[in-house]
């Protein structure tokens, strides 16, 4: 069953120097229970997607065509107050950096009591710390009542981010977006928190779509992978295919340009400074 | 050895923070050679860019030494101190917004009164070619560049006062990996071409091994493993080091089977 679905999506911005063109009719498709990422250079578009699901972009200067389907549902078509309750609740989202994106003023606890009733009133004050518990063990956190009455600052960057993961499924959200979530980690770090991630997806058997611009971690979480470059895709497959056989030259380019820890050399590129743009989209 | 060209010994830097005491650095010895690429990795916290801010002499150390040349290192001395440049993670934030291109490049040409006034916009153009840019970026600001040109343009800085070493803190981390390759291959053509020696401060180590021949592995402010690069990447010795070559996220299977 397909959970999300984009059909040639276009966002333009308009601005004093003209029009950026930020997607250019992008497609993809996210199935119930699949992981997918999403993988770009800075400036690709591949944040605007994100936004652009959650509603986020929005305004006059904005303009936008197409059809982002989540469970038949178009969320471009609804009013503001709808994408509101799917907002944090049906969909849900991790960003890059989790200091910044916590609240400094308040606990943890209070924070995600906010997440929660802003989409519902109704729950038990009695069992609602039991459950705020539970979600923090579920990533992983070892002392939660610690980490539930702390601060932003009173928590490591891996601890954060792992609060933030926590704070996204409170809803039980069945798409959870992640921008980046661990670029900001150091790699201890991120492996431990890719994995956790990895299991608490699996085990609530929520989708996920990752934007990433490090394939490396793309390659260890992904089920199905699209390559965006410009605001268009320019190849999608299982990341299985994508590393293996790449098929487009960008993706191929990419692939060669990243630097390899069993070589004692930097990487050198078959071709440079090409037209990707040229070659159409490569699907598997 | 009489090629040593930086010697680091027992080198510790204490903060203090409120009542209690933070060891950032914490008696740290070490030698470099002429012409070495040097990389020293660590997580964050680890103490790596503190040693890098005390060999500049941003930070004043608490005790041991550090000598060039034999000569303890002075930053009084203007002399000694153009010897050694630095290039930030960042360029955006390291460049100043408000100075053209050539008013960035020269600056440290008259500081250090590197050439006579007369040939100075030769010399700034100069710098511009030795990063593959040309003068027509010399009336440009930095908010109009590219990330990978900003690099450049710091790098370009860094080369102006004639350096024996440059110091660079997270180079590439905020570059896109063509743009960041392209860089990289840079650097290794500057180095050749000026005969030049490398500290690279970084948390990416696939780069590491790409690009130096020697690697210090920095936690908590101690060295925990030194040797040289494809030693530390084939045979590490001490659990931090597998435990960090482990997690470094890889795209082919055969870099996966070169795990410790």
């Amino acid at each position: 069953m397909t959970l999300l679905s984009i059909r040639n999506l276009e966002v333009q911005f308009k601005h004093y120097e003209g029009v950026t063109k930020a997607l250019k009719k992008i497609s993809l498709d996210i199935k119930e229970g699949e992981k997918v990422a999403l993988v770009g250079e800075s400036g690709s578009g591949k944040s605007v997607t994100a936004r652009m699901i959650l509603g986020l972009l929005s305004n006059s200067n904005i303009k936008k065509n197409g059809e982002i389907f989540f469970e038949n549902i178009d969320l471009l078509k609804e009013s503001s107050s709808q994408i509101k309750q799917i907002r944090g609740n049906e969909i849900s989202m991790i960003f890059q950096d989790p200091v910044s994106s916590l609240n400094p003023y308040f606990t943890v606890k209070k924070q995600m009591l906010q997440a929660l009733e802003n989409h519902t009133k109704d729950y038990d004050k009695n069992t609602i710390e039991k459950y705020f518990v539970n979600l923090l063990k579920d990533v992983k956190i070892e002392d939660p009542e610690r980490v539930l009455n702390s601060y932003a600052f009173q928590l490591s960057g891996g601890m954060a981010q792992r609060v933030m993961i926590s704070m996204a499924l409170i809803n039980n959200p069945k798409l959870i977006l992640a921008d980046e979530p661990t670029t900001a980690l150091d790699v201890t770090v991120q492996k431990n928190v890719l994995s956790i991630m990895k299991d608490v997806i699996s085990q609530k058997k929520m989708s996920m779509l990752l934007i990433s611009h490090n394939l490396g971690v793309v390659r260890e979480f992904a089920d199905k992978i699209y390559v965006i470059y410009q605001g268009r895709i320019l190849e999608e497959g299982s990341t299985e295919k994508i590393f293996n056989s790449p098929g487009h030259i960008y993706t191929q380019t990419l692939l060669q340009a990243i630097p390899k820890i069993n070589s004692s050399k930097l990487p050198s590129l078959d071709s440079e400074n090409l037209d990707y743009l040229s070659q159409p989209k490569f699907t598997h | 050895m009489s090629n040593t060209l930086l010697k680091v010994e027992n080198l510790t830097k204490i903060f203090k923070v409120g009542m209690s005491k933070v060891i950032a650095v914490d008696d740290v010895s070490f030698g470099i050679d002429k012409n070495d690429s040097v990389s020293i990795v660590g997580e964050s916290g680890s103490g790596k860019t503190t040693l890098a801010n005390l060999i500049l002499g941003v930070e004043t150390l608490t005790s041991g030494s550090i000598k060039f040349e034999n000569n303890e290192l002075d930053f009084k001395n203007k002399e000694l101190r153009k010897k050694i440049q630095f290039v930030q993670q960042n360029p955006l934030s390291s460049l100043n917004p408000k100075k053209t291109i050539y008013q960035t490049l020269e600056l440290p040409l008259k500081i250090h009164q590197i050439c006579p006034k007369k040939e100075i916009r030769d010399r700034v153009i100069k710098l511009l070619q030795y990063v593959d840019l040309n003068e027509n970026y010399l009336e440009r600001h930095p908010y109009s560049l590219s990330g990978g040109q900003r690099q450049r343009i710091s790098i370009a800085r860094a080369l102006a006062c004639e350096p024996e070493i440059i110091i660079f803190d997270e180079p590439t981390s905020a570059l896109d990996v063509l743009i960041q390759l392209k860089i990289l291959n840079l650097l290794a053509e500057i180095k050749e071409k000026l005969n030049l020696t490398y500290i690279f401060i970084t948390h990416d180590l696939a780069v590491v091994r790409n690009i130096s021949n020697k690697t210090i592995v920095m936690n908590k402010g101690k060295i925990v493993e030194m040797n040289n690069t494809k030693k530390v990447f084939e045979s590490p010795e001490s659990e931090y080091t597998k435990e960090l070559i482990r997690s470094i996220p890889t795209i082919t299977d055969a870099e996966e089977k070169s795990k410790p």
